[in-house]
């Protein structure tokens, strides 16, 4: 059943078979979820002036008529606008490593982007250990870090929500993996009831194992120890199942909580994992 | 229901765009009567791609609850069951990634041998076969093979939902086609042990 033809044959028919319904239970799970679930804001400006209504172009044109005068008065004042200034009060280079931040591009994962993150400052990513030679740089998540190259990587566009575990399921979280295994960083503004990293990790401990259920259990152990990631401290919680193991740091930098997770299905022993996710993390460098 | 009839159902002619644009302004009850139009086909297709029922309802749960937060954003209301098939895809990416097959695979050697060209769909073996060489195809050509073979949509509107080219759309399923027969092949061989630690 190897050529082409009957292979291709074989394949579609084979690709029909199976269940054509979806479960009642997961679409309930679905509906209930999305009771409590708000709307994303949409922010975006009309791409075209002609897509815009009467009153939204009144405002628009007023207000590019208002920015045009002020520009004007601006540079046309004495002494004009010192032009060179912002590249002298940039910060100065650090000595070692040598990777400066530049805004990324555009991630092209998440169907709709955010809206236009603010451009980051110059910093230098930390140095990584060695083999760990591709740098990233997230001006969503405002963070760097090196990993090795022989991973992939996966941008994501959307920042995340407060109080959030990431949604699995494309753009509210960058992704680096190694064949079919690998790990989720993200960063939400924290919220007024969670505002600094006890009260953030004790809530994401709590939160996390309701979200993903098969990391706890029968056969389940926890355990918590803290690190410092980027110079900042950290919390690092673990599920250890006997088919499914998940390290999941937790991180509070510039009023956004971020999160940094390894979630894999195996028997893998935390005395294996713990070193690589160390080596993941060794770069890991908070935007100033 | 072949392929081009689920095409021309479920892609184009069943989400009323009245139902879309009151859910796009917040009508929970609108986007339930949605969920329930499309579940079915996008948890089908969840299935194909991941080849497991549980992993499945998670990318299709995950999917229609992404999709409700990021709706205000849909510009154009008759492409929505496009759209929430591309938030489907990258559901089932993440859910592939995230459910990484780790036990050992141990074949079993034929008593009689490989087995015999061209069996046909009929044989259990040839559909275990299959089975086993297609979850061996990285997610990304399945999940081509998936919406062009199960959906019946051409190469150039899986390209438009995949937001790829349509020349990638086209390599993607060539490799499919040629992992599938890569993996056969080998699964007519003797035996191998996989298995490789984060």
């Amino acid at each position: 059943m190897t050529d082409d033809r009957s292979l291709e044959r074989a394949a579609r028919s084979w690709v029909e078979t199976g269940p054509t319904r979806a479960p009642e239970s997961a679409v309930d799970r679905a509906l209930l979820l999305i009771e409590t679930t708000p709307q994303e804001r949409d922010l975006r400006i009309p791409r075209r002036f002609t897509d815009m209504t009467l009153s939204a172009r009144l405002v628009a044109a007023a207000v590019i008529g208002v920015l045009v005068v002020g520009a004007a008065f601006y540079l046309l004042r004495p002494g004009g606008a010192d032009l060179g200034s912002a590249a002298a009060s940039s910060p100065t280079p650090q000595p070692t490593p040598t990777v400066v931040a530049s805004p990324s591009p555009t991630p092209t994962l998440a169907p709709t982007p955010s809206p236009t993150p603010t451009p980051l400052p110059s910093f230098a990513v930390r140095k990584g250990p060695a083999g760990y030679d591709q740098v990233h740089i997230s001006d969503v998540y405002r963070y760097g870090l090196r990993y090795p190259s022989t991973w992939t990587f996966d941008p994501g566009g959307l920042l995340n929500e407060s109080d959030a575990i990431p949604v699995v399921g494309g753009g509210w979280n960058d992704f680096y993996s190694e064949g079919n295994s690998g790990i989720y960083v993200t960063a939400g503004p924290l919220s007024t009831t969670r505002p600094d990293l006890a009260t953030f990790s004790v809530w994401v401990a709590a939160k996390f194992p309701a979200d993903y259920s098969q990391y706890t259990g029968a056969g389940c152990t926890q355990a918590t120890r803290n690190l410092t990631i980027g110079g900042e401290p950290a919390v690092e919680h673990d599920y250890l199942c006997p088919q499914h193991t998940a390290l999941w740091v937790v991180a509070v930098h510039g009023g956004l909580g971020y999160q940094v997770g390894w979630l894999d299905d195996g028997p893998f022993k935390l005395s294996d994992l713990r070193p690589k996710f160390d080596k993941f993390l060794q770069s890991f460098t908070f935007a100033p | 229901m072949s392929a081009a009839d689920r095409s021309r159902h479920h892609l184009r002619d069943e989400v009323d765009r009245d139902i879309v644009e009151r859910a796009r302004r917040g009508d929970r009850e609108a986007y339930a009567v949605l969920v329930h139009q499309v579940s079915d086909t996008l948890y089908a297709v969840a299935f194909r791609i991941l080849r497991d029922t549980g992993l499945a309802e998670d990318a299709l749960q995950n999917a229609l609850v992404l999709a409700w937060k990021r709706l205000p954003h849909l510009r154009e209301t008759d492409r929505f069951e496009a759209w929430v098939h591309r938030i489907l895809v990258h559901a089932c990416y993440d859910e592939s990634r995230r459910s990484r097959p780790w036990t050992a695979q141990v074949r079993e050697l034929p008593i009689d041998g490989p087995s015999a060209p061209d069996m046909g769909i009929e044989s259990i073996a040839t559909r275990d076969e299959l089975e086993h060489a297609f979850r061996r195809i990285p997610v990304e050509q399945r999940a081509v093979f998936v919406l062009h073979h199960y959906l019946g949509l051409p190469l150039v509107e899986v390209a438009g939902i995949l937001e790829i080219p349509a020349g990638t759309a086209r390599s993607r399923l060539h490799y499919a086609t040629a992992g599938l027969r890569d993996a056969l092949i080998a699964d007519s061989e003797p035996i191998v042990q996989e298995g490789r630690l984060a």
